[in-house]
């Protein structure tokens, strides 16, 4: 009998299942991206920010508790 | 735009800040790479209040609270009292300056015996609240922290070193109706009130019955349950009273009968001082001693009429009651 490309040995099985699952993730992460991609950093008029608080009357006190992330906020 | 990202750990929400950016509370933000507060030395109301105001009915009756709050709050609860102020960032609000020291002074000319802060929410304005009560505590005025008890373990045991006794509202005991009607956590508030608890902090709590969103039997009772087990017996628990207000005002205010039901209910799992609040009963407001129900501290909305506690003990009984007397 003739074989088809459906007709899989055996001893393919294996790479067809490891093929599947890893185009599965590909097409997953890249679904993700498309259709819940990540918030956009805001921008940020840093000066306008800081003229409002000082039109306001009000000063930047430091403030306790908090950490610097290491993450860069550029994208 | 340059600078790196700031997170803020004074609260559970733990925002993450790009460089000018504000927190969720809108009074905490990030400059040059450094959190900032907007609100310190800046309180948009100030007030004295009578201490049942808060309400802490265990501490002090019939004395003065210098009360203040600035703009601002980690919470969005869609039935929010204080609003106007709890939700708009600072810049938008008339403020008095008013340094901590000026806060201590002001509560000294006044006659006050305590400072609250309070209105909108403490945790906010964390600094501030920090400061004022370092010097608070030398004048020897108690500090009263009036909140929601959103907080981290790490400020809140600082700061618990600096207070006496705090009112936290446990609004309600689902998970469901934390996120859904105030955009919170219920667990974080319940860790909160242990560690106040735990810290030698006296508490009481309020518990605002909103028709149709917390005030099923079922749900009071779990709550009571908890503070039962949690907290304590002793654990003074005011049941307050709903009106329609900020994004809630399609729902009527809560029924009188809702309110007694509930008192009721804390009653029969064994708290022993239940307050209704915000609604002019008899004896809604009234302090009874838990081994000869006798009548204790009688009170008329926010005033005290008569206050027999003599030591802390029950002048009929000698029951100790809990709270701070002197």
């Amino acid at each position: 009998m003739k074989k088809t490309v459906f007709s899989v040995k055996r001893s393919n099985k294996f790479c067809l299942l490891l093929f599947l699952v890893v185009s599965g993730w590909i097409f997953f992460l890249v679904g993700q991206e498309l259709f819940f991609p990540a918030p956009p950093v805001p921008v940020i008029d840093v000066a306008a920010e800081l003229a409002k608080i000082e039109k306001a009357g009000l000063s930047l006190y430091p403030a306790r508790f908090y950490r610097i992330t290491g993450e860069d906020a550029v994208k | 735009m340059s600078g790196r990202v700031v997170q803020c750990l004074i609260c559970p929400k733990e925002c993450k800040l790009a460089e000018g950016q504000r927190g969720d509370c809108r009074s905490r933000a990030n400059f040059g790479d450094k959190m900032v507060t907007l609100v310190f030395g800046a309180p948009c109301s100030s007030h004295i209040d009578p201490i049942e105001k808060k309400p802490l009915y265990h501490v002090l009756p019939a004395s003065r609270a210098f009360s203040i709050a600035t703009a601002g709050c980690n919470l969005h609860c869609k039935f929010c009292q204080n609003w106007e102020i709890s939700q708009v960032p600072p810049e938008d609000i008339r403020h008095l300056p008013l340094s901590p020291e000026g806060v201590v002074k002001q509560a000294v000319m006044s006659h006050s015996r305590s400072i609250a802060y309070t209105y909108s929410e403490p945790v906010t304005f964390y600094e501030y609240t920090l400061e004022t009560a370092k010097l608070a505590r030398r004048k020897k005025i108690l500090n009263l922290l009036i909140s929601a008890g959103y907080i981290n373990p790490e400020p809140q045991d600082v700061l618990c070193q600096y207070l006496d006794a705090a009112n936290i509202d446990l609004k309600g005991i689902t998970e469901k109706f934390y996120r859904e009607v105030c955009f919170a956590t219920l667990k974080p508030v319940q860790d909160a009130l242990i560690r106040f608890k735990k810290n030698g902090v006296w508490v009481e709590i309020t518990n605002l019955i909103v028709p149709t969103l917390n005030d099923e039997p079922k749900d009071i009772k779990l709550l009571c349950e908890w503070i039962f087990n949690e907290l304590g017996p002793d654990t003074p628990l005011h049941f307050s009273r709903f009106y329609p207000m900020y994004r809630l005002k399609n729902l009527p205010p809560t029924p009188r009968g809702a309110l007694i039901a509930a008192r009721d209910i804390a009653r029969e799992t064994g708290i022993n001082y239940v307050y209704i609040g915000n609604l002019d009963t008899p004896e809604g407001s009234n302090t009874y001693c838990p081994k000869c129900r006798r009548l204790l501290v009688e009170r008329r909305g926010y005033w005290v009429v008569r206050n027999q506690v003599r030591d802390g003990r029950c002048p009929f009984c000698r029951e100790t009651i809990p709270g701070i007397w002197s």
